[in-house]
C-alpha cells in the first residue's frame, strides 16, 4: 500500500500551480490563518481516512483534503487514503474536493489528543461545478482506537457545569471518588500535566499550581491504562490542554458571588467573590499570537462566621494565571513560550481551635512555571516536539522568620475540647525547582504503525525547612497531658534526579479497525542522597542510645514498566478493549529526605518520622476489560471490569519501642515500602450525545479498595496508640462500593442552558472504635479493627443555568447570566464519624458535613 | 425553591467557660538563727486555685503536674542547670476544704480554693546551688553579709486535679529579689534584714 501524501499549504499565493495527482507535491492557497498542528506529548491527533466513489465504491485518488480555514491538507492516494497528520487537539471543518464531484466540507471534526480520528467520505459525481455540501460531522459514539477508559472533557462543557476548578470534574467521571481518588487508588497517584509537562508538587503530592479555567481548551483524563509517555503515576492522568491565541481578538470578563444578599438574611455562603478575565489575538498577523487568563478569587471560607473574628477580610485570596505566547516561523514549526503562576494565601479552620483561630498558622502557596516549546512537523508522517520548563513552588506556614518562631504549648479549655490559648507550634518554608527538558518524536510507519519514542529529564532542587512540635495524642483525639511533644521538625536540601525514555506502537488494522498499542518505559531515580546507618544501643532498660556507623549512598533506582492495550470491534457498532499494564510512582520527596541530613543528625537533631533515601517506587500492575456498543443514533453504553494490585507502598515502621528514650525521648520510626492493597471494580455508563436538546449520561460503579494501610505514618500512629501494627488488609477510607453518577445538559425554555449533576455514594467506612473517657476503649479485650462499621448515603445534586444574550447584531459579543447551585436540597451529606459513632465527633464538629446549598450567581461578557 | 434564609449548620459560639483562677505569692524566707539546723534561705511559692464556675464539680482526685522554677540569668559559665523542675505530688497541697482523703473525692464548689505550697532552696536539678553562682558583694563593705544584686526567678506550673481533664496552668510568674548569699550554714547576716536590697 502506498503512502497517503499529505500537504502543508504554504504561502498567500492564489495561483493554482499544475501538479501530478497522483504524487502531488504543493498547493498554494489563500490563508487567513496558519492555524496548524504542532506535535506535543498528549495534545495532538489525526484525522485519517478513505475516500471514494459514492456510486461505484472505488477509491478515489488525487481528493484534496483541506483544513478549512489554515494551510493544512492532504491529497488522497491511489487507495483513497489521507492523513491530516499531528493537528492540535479541537474542532476542525474538513473540506474533500476533486474536480468531477461534489465538493463536500465536514463541520466540527473533533480531534482528540492520542487519538486518531477515522473519517471515511463518500463523494457524489457532479457535472456542474456546484457549492459545497456541508455536513455536520459528529464525534463518533464509538472511538475504535481507544482501548482503555478515557474521558475528554472540552472547555466549552468546562464551562457549563457547576464546577469551581478543573480537579473537580475528575469526580464527576465513573470510578473516582468525591475526593478524587480514582478506581481505588490515593489521592495523590493521580498526575496532572498542563500541556504535556508536569505542574506537580513533589513534597507534598497533588496539583502544584491551580489554572484559569477558562485557559482550558480539552481536559484528557485517563482512568483506565495509560500510554506509556504517561509516567510517574499509578491511578490517573489529568492532562489539560490550554488555549491558544488567534487571528482575532478577544475579550472575555467572568464575575460571580454567592452573596448578593445582606449576610443576616442568607448565611450559606462562602462570603465568595470570582472575577476572570481572559484575552487573546494577534501581535503580528498570521505569525505571533498572545494569550493570557487570570483569575482572582476571594473569600471567607465555610467558616466567616466565626473566621471574621479573627481575622480581616477577606482571608483567603488566590490569584492563578495563565499566559502564552506562540510564534509560528513557518506553517511547520511553531514556538510556544507559556507562564502558569498562582498565589494563594489563606488561613486554616479547625472546629477545636474556633476560640482560638489566630493560634493557627498563616499559609501561603506560590507557584510559577515558565516554559518554551519548540514544535516542527517533518513531513506527513513524522513530526517532533522539544520543550524546557522550570516550575518553582513554595509552600509556606507560618509567619515571619524560623528564628521568630517561639515554642508555644497550646492549652485546652478544662474539658480537653476547646483549644483555647497558644499557638500551633508549626512554621514551614518548602521551596522546589524542578528543570525539566522533554522531547518526543512520532512516526507512522506504514500507514498503519504510529511509532511514538520520547525521553525526559527532570532536575530538582528541593528545599525544606520545617519546625512542627505536636500534642501527643490518645487513638481518641484527646491531648496526654505533660506528655513530651511530639517532634517532626527537619531541614534538608537535596539535588535528585529523574528521567525516562519510552518507545511506543500503536498499530492499526486496516481490515478490521483493531487497534494494538505496545509500549514500554523505563525511568530512573538518582536521589543523590546519603542514608544514614543507625544503630539502636540499648543502654539500660527501655532506653537506648541513637548511634551513626556511617552514611551510604542511596541506590540509583530504575523501573521498566510495560504496557499493552487492545481494541477491536466485534461488529459496526461495538467494541471490546482490554489493557494490562504496570505504573509507578516514586514517593514523594519529603519520605525521602526528611530528617536525614547529615548536618543535623550530627547536630543532634532527632525526628519521630524520618525519611528513607532507598524507598522504592510503589508499583501498581492493572488491567481491565470493556466492551463498548452504540445504541441507535444518539446512545453509546459501555461495561468495564478492572483489577489493580498495589505493592511497596509506603509507610513508617518503628525501629524501636514508641515510649523508649531515644530520639527526644518520643521514639523513632522510618518510613518503608511495607504496604500493599487491591482495589476492583465495575463500571457501567449509558451516555447520550449528539443531541443538543438533550445529551449526558450516568454511570454506576461497583468497587471494592482494601489494603494493609491508608496513610504514610498509620505504623507509628498506632505505636503511639499502643495499637498492634495491621497485617491483614481491610476497607480502605476510599472503599466507596456504589456510586452512582448522572449528568444532564438540556436547552431548557426561553434558550436556557441547563446543565445537573445527581450523584448517589453509598456509605463509606470508618472505624468503630468506643471510648467513655477520650483516653480508653470501652471493652478493653475487643481488638481494633480499622474500618468497621460505614456511614450514611450522601446525595447530591448540583446544577448550573445559563441564558445568553446578544449584545450586538453586527458581532458576536455577548453576555451570559449563570446560577450556579450545589447541593440544591440542602442535604446533609455525612463525610466523617468519629470512634463513638457520633457525626462530628464530640465537639459535633460541623466540618463532619460537606457543604450545604451554595448559589453562586454571576455574568461572562464576550467581546 | 427558596435559595435564601437558610443558617448554616454551626454550632452556636459559646466560650468554653474559664472553670479556675490562679494566683500565686511568693516570699523570700530568710531566717538565720544560731541554731544550724533551723537555718532557712529559700523561697515560698504558695499557688492558690480557685474554682470560679457556677456549678459543683464532685470527681476522683489525680493530683499531679509539674513546677518550674527558673533563674532568669545570663548564661552560666558552664553547662550546669539553671532551673528545678518538680513533679507534684497530693503532698504538695496545703489545703482543700472538699477533699475527702478516705475516698480520694474532691467536692468543688463555687469560689472552693485549692492551696498548693512549695519552698525552693535554690537548688537546681543538677543539684546546682544557685547562691554560689548569683553574682554578689559585701553589705557591709569588705566584709561580713554577703548579697546578690536583685535577680529574677521565674515560676510556672501546670495542676492537674481530675484525670482526663485539661491541666490549670499557673502562667510564668517572675519574683525578683535580692538574695543572702554569703553564709553556709554560719550565717553572717542578720535575719532582721527584711529587706537585703535595701
Amino acid at each position: 500500500m502506498a503512502l497517503p501524501r499529505a500537504l502543508i499549504l504554504f504561502g498567500i499565493h492564489v495561483s493554482n500551480e499544475i501538479m501530478d495527482i497522483r504524487y502531488p507535491s504543493f498547493i498554494f492557497i489563500s490563508i487567513s490563518f496558519l492555524f496548524f498542528s504542532f506535535s506535543m506529548a498528549g495534545t495532538n491527533g489525526n484525522i485519517e481516512g478513505r475516500v471514494k466513489d459514492k456510486n461505484t465504491n472505488e477509491y478515489l485518488v488525487g481528493v484534496t483534503v483541506q483544513i478549512v480555514g489554515t494551510s493544512i491538507g492532504a491529497i488522497t492516494d491511489e487507495g483513497g487514503y489521507y492523513r491530516l497528520f499531528n493537528l492540535h487537539n479541537g474542532n476542525y471543518d474538513v473540506k474533500f474536493n476533486i474536480v468531477g464531484y461534489k465538493t463536500i466540507v465536514m463541520k466540527n471534526v473533533n480531534v482528540q489528543a492520542d487519538g486518531r480520528i477515522r473519517l471515511d467520505v463518500a463523494l457524489e459525481q457532479s457535472a456542474v461545478e456546484l457549492g459545497a455540501v456541508e455536513i455536520f460531522s459528529q464525534k463518533p459514539l464509538i472511538q475504535k482506537d481507544q482501548p482503555a477508559t478515557m474521558f475528554s472533557i472540552s472547555g466549552v462543557k468546562l464551562e457549563k457545569l457547576p464546577v469551581q476548578t478543573f480537579q473537580e470534574v475528575l469526580s464527576l467521571q465513573p470510578g473516582v471518588t468525591m475526593e478524587g481518588n480514582v478506581r481505588g487508588g490515593k489521592i495523590n497517584e493521580v498526575m496532572y500535566f498542563i500541556d504535556g509537562l508536569p505542574a506537580q508538587d513533589f513534597i507534598s503530592g497533588g496539583l502544584g499550581t491551580e489554572l484559569p479555567k477558562s485557559s482550558i481548551a480539552d481536559m484528557m483524563i485517563y482512568t483506565g491504562g495509560f500510554d506509556v509517555e504517561y509516567g510517574n503515576a499509578m491511578s490517573g492522568i489529568v492532562n489539560v490542554i490550554t488555549k491558544m491565541g488567534d487571528n482575532a481578538y478577544r475579550l472575555t470578563f467572568r464575575f460571580e458571588k454567592d452573596n448578593w444578599i445582606p449576610s443576616k438574611w442568607d448565611k450559606q455562603v462562602d462570603q465568595s467573590n470570582e472575577g476572570e478575565l481572559r484575552f487573546s489575538g494577534p501581535l503580528l498577523r498570521d505569525r505571533l499570537f498572545y494569550f493570557n487568563a487570570t483569575t482572582i478569587k476571594l473569600n471567607n471560607s465555610r467558616w466567616w462566621q466565626d473566621m471574621n473574628n479573627f481575622f480581616l477580610s477577606p482571608n483567603n485570596k488566590e490569584v492563578s494565571g495563565f499566559s502564552k505566547i506562540d510564534y509560528l516561523f513557518s506553517a511547520t514549526t511553531r514556538l510556544t513560550a507559556q507562564s502558569v503562576y498562582s498565589y494563594h494565601n489563606w488561613r486554616d479552620y479547625e472546629f477545636s481551635w474556633r476560640y482560638n483561630l489566630g493560634g493557627l498558622p498563616e499559609r501561603t502557596k506560590t507557584a510559577l512555571r515558565g516554559s518554551v516549546i519548540l514544535n516542527q512537523t517533518l513531513s506527513d508522517h513524522s513530526a517532533y516536539s522539544i520543550s524546557g520548563s522550570t516550575f518553582y513552588l513554595q509552600n509556606r506556614i507560618g509567619e515571619g522568620n524560623k528564628g521568630d518562631m517561639k515554642l508555644i504549648p497550646y492549652q485546652f479549655d478544662y474539658y480537653l475540647r476547646f483549644i483555647i490559648q497558644g499557638k500551633e507550634n508549626w512554621w514551614a518554608n518548602a521551596e522546589q525547582f524542578v528543570n525539566t527538558i522533554k522531547g518526543d518524536f512520532n512516526e507512522i510507519v506504514a500507514n498503519m504503525h504510529s511509532v511514538k519514542i520520547g525521553f525526559e529529564l527532570n532536575l530538582y532542587n528541593i528545599n525544606s525547612d520545617l519546625i512542627k512540635y505536636e500534642p501527643q495524642r490518645t487513638y481518641f483525639g484527646k491531648p496526654i497531658e505533660n506528655a513530651p511533644l511530639l517532634n517532626y521538625s527537619n531541614s534538608y536540601n537535596y539535588f535528585p534526579r529523574t528521567g525516562s525514555i519510552f518507545v511506543q506502537d500503536k498499530v492499526r488494522f486496516e481490515l478490521d479497525g483493531s487497534t494494538l498499542s505496545l509500549g514500554v518505559r523505563w525511568d530512573f531515580l538518582d536521589p543523590r542522597a546519603k542514608r544514614p546507618i543507625v544503630e539502636y544501643i540499648s543502654t539500660s532498660d527501655n532506653e537506648f542510645h541513637q548511634q551513626i556507623k556511617g552514611y551510604r549512598r542511596a541506590t540509583f533506582k530504575n523501573q521498566f514498566s510495560p504496557r499493552i492495550a487492545f481494541a477491536a470491534p466485534i461488529g459496526p457498532d461495538n467494541i471490546i478493549y482490554a489493557n494490562f499494564g504496570k505504573y509507578f510512582q516514586y514517593p514523594l520527596f519529603d519520605y525521602l529526605y526528611a530528617g536525614i541530613d547529615p548536618a543535623q543528625i550530627f547536630a543532634g537533631a532527632k525526628n519521630v518520622l524520618t525519611g528513607n533515601p532507598d524507598l522504592n517506587p510503589e508499583l501498581t500492575t492493572s488491567w481491565e476489560l470493556g466492551y463498548k456498543q452504540s445504541l441507535g443514533e444518539f446512545y453509546v453504553g459501555s461495561i468495564t471490569y478492572f483489577q489493580k494490585n498495589i505493592k511497596n507502598q509506603v509507610d513508617s515502621k518503628t525501629l524501636i519501642p514508641f515510649d523508649s528514650k531515644s530520639a527526644g525521648d518520643y521514639g523513632f520510626a522510618q518510613y518503608v515500602n511495607n504496604a500493599e492493597a487491591d482495589a476492583s471494580g465495575l463500571e457501567i455508563v449509558l451516555a447520550r450525545e449528539r443531541d443538543e436538546q438533550l445529551s449526558g449520561g450516568i454511570s454506576y460503579t461497583y468497587m471494592i479498595a482494601q489494603g494493609t494501610s491508608e496513610l504514610v505514618d498509620q505504623t507509628i500512629n498506632r505505636a503511639q496508640w499502643g495499637f498492634p501494627i495491621q497485617t491483614s488488609t481491610f476497607p480502605l477510607s476510599w472503599d466507596q462500593r456504589h456510586a452512582i453518577k448522572l449528568d444532564i445538559e438540556s436547552k431548557l425554555w426561553y434558550g436556557i442552558i441547563f446543565n445537573g449533576i445527581v450523584w448517589y455514594n453509598s456509605p463509606k467506612p470508618y472505624t468503630y472504635f468506643p471510648t467513655r473517657d477520650g483516653f480508653t476503649s470501652v471493652d478493653s479485650t475487643k481488638d481494633f479493627v480499622p474500618n468497621n462499621a460505614r456511614m450514611k448515603n450522601i446525595y447530591f445534586v448540583n446544577l448550573k443555568l445559563s441564558k445568553e444574550f446578544l449584545l450586538s447584531d453586527i458581532s458576536s459579543s455577548k453576555i451570559v447570566l449563570f446560577a450556579d447551585i450545589r447541593n440544591l436540597f440542602n442535604t446533609k451529606n455525612i463525610r466523617w464519624i468519629d470512634s463513638n459513632g457520633r457525626i462530628g465527633g464530640e465537639l459535633s464538629d460541623p466540618s463532619a458535613y460537606y457543604d450545604y446549598r451554595r448559589v453562586r450567581v454571576g455574568f461572562t461578557i464576550d467581546f | 425553591m427558596l435559595f435564601i434564609g437558610c443558617e448554616e449548620f454551626l454550632p452556636p459560639r459559646e466560650q468554653p467557660p474559664e472553670l479556675f483562677t490562679a494566683t500565686t505569692n511568693t516570699v523570700y524566707d530568710y531566717y538565720s538563727p544560731r541554731i544550724p539546723q533551723t537555718y532557712r534561705n529559700q523561697i515560698k511559692y504558695t499557688f492558690v486555685v480557685k474554682y470560679i464556675y457556677d456549678e459543683t464539680i464532685v470527681d476522683t482526685l489525680d493530683f499531679g503536674g509539674k513546677l518550674t522554677l527558673t533563674w532568669m540569668a545570663p548564661t552560666m559559665d558552664g553547662n550546669q542547670s539553671t532551673s528545678k523542675t518538680v513533679e507534684l505530688n497530693e503532698s504538695f497541697i496545703k489545703y482543700t476544704g472538699g477533699y475527702n482523703r478516705s475516698t480520694g473525692v474532691i467536692t468543688l464548689t463555687p469560689n472552693d480554693s485549692l492551696v498548693i505550697e512549695y519552698n525552693w532552696n535554690f537548688i537546681t536539678d543538677d543539684s546546682t546551688n544557685l547562691l554560689e553562682y548569683f553574682p554578689s558583694y559585701f553589705r557591709n563593705g569588705q566584709s561580713g553579709c554577703k548579697i546578690s544584686p536583685r535577680q529574677t526567678i521565674r515560676a510556672s506550673a501546670s495542676i492537674r486535679l481530675i484525670k482526663f481533664r485539661s491541666n490549670i496552668i499557673i502562667q510564668p510568674f517572675d519574683f525578683t529579689q535580692c538574695f543572702f548569699t554569703g553564709d553556709n550554714g554560719t550565717p553572717p547576716c542578720s535575719d532582721f534584714i527584711w529587706d537585703p536590697c535595701k
